[in-house]
């Protein structure tokens, strides 16, 4: 079974704050300040009888590397350098979106040629705007 | 959903979320999480960090939201 926390506090507990768990159906994101001691981590795992948060390898696998990516850190710089990470996959899917739009514009010729026509570049730039009403 | 042109958005590019969770085997915690950790790796919670996690735990009953059987873990560990 595997909790994560769902809510920081946002006042002392004295003070009447509260920090909730939930069962985790997915994984919160993973930042430096995160890591380390149970205490300063937000999942938590029960497993075989016993309590404990995410291992190393088990962060490393939530941020997209494989088994042993950063073993050559200390350990502080491990959680550190994973908080820090871009995802792998995230990266790929970006670089696919890049490469589409190239594609397209590749597809689209004139789209990559120099404003000939400046009346006509605002009429598509505003129609573009128009798509991002503020 | 494409621009004026159809170009700049590409209508057939799949979105990272589109698929849902479950359709993807990566992403599951079985994928993740290890089966034979260390016994004795230093993220075991001890009596020590249960004792302070009880109280955050128990902090949720204000809103009703406590997880009953994490703090009867936690509590366990504590000797509570």
């Amino acid at each position: 079974m595997i909790w994560r926390k769902s809510a920081r506090p946002r006042a002392a507990l004295s003070e009447g704050g509260y920090e909730t768990w939930v069962t985790a159906d997915r994984s919160n994101t993973l930042t430096g300040y995160d890591g380390g001691l149970a205490t300063r981590q937000t999942h938590l795992i029960y497993q075989d009888g016993r309590l404990r948060t995410l291992t190393l390898t088990e962060w490393e696998r939530l941020a997209g590397f494989p088994d042993g990516w950063t073993a050559s850190l200390p350990t502080s710089e491990r959680y550190g350098t994973l908080g820090d990470s871009f995802h792998p996959g995230v990266a790929e899917w970006l670089g696919g979106r890049i490469t589409a739009v190239h594609d397209g514009l590749t597809a689209h010729p004139t789209l990559l040629d120099p404003v000939t026509d400046p009346a006509r570049a605002a009429v598509e730039f505003d129609q573009q705007l128009a798509l991002f009403p503020v | 959903m494409g621009g004026p042109t159809g170009w700049w958005t590409h209508d057939t590019s799949p979105r990272p979320d589109d698929a849902p969770p479950s359709s993807d085997p990566a992403s599951s915690w079985s994928h993740i999480v290890e089966e034979t950790p260390d016994p004795h790796g230093p993220f075991w919670v001890t009596t020590e960090q249960a004792e302070k996690l009880v109280p955050r735990i128990e902090s949720a009953e204000k809103v009703g939201k406590v997880d009953p059987f994490l703090l009867e873990i936690l509590r366990g560990l504590t000797g509570q």
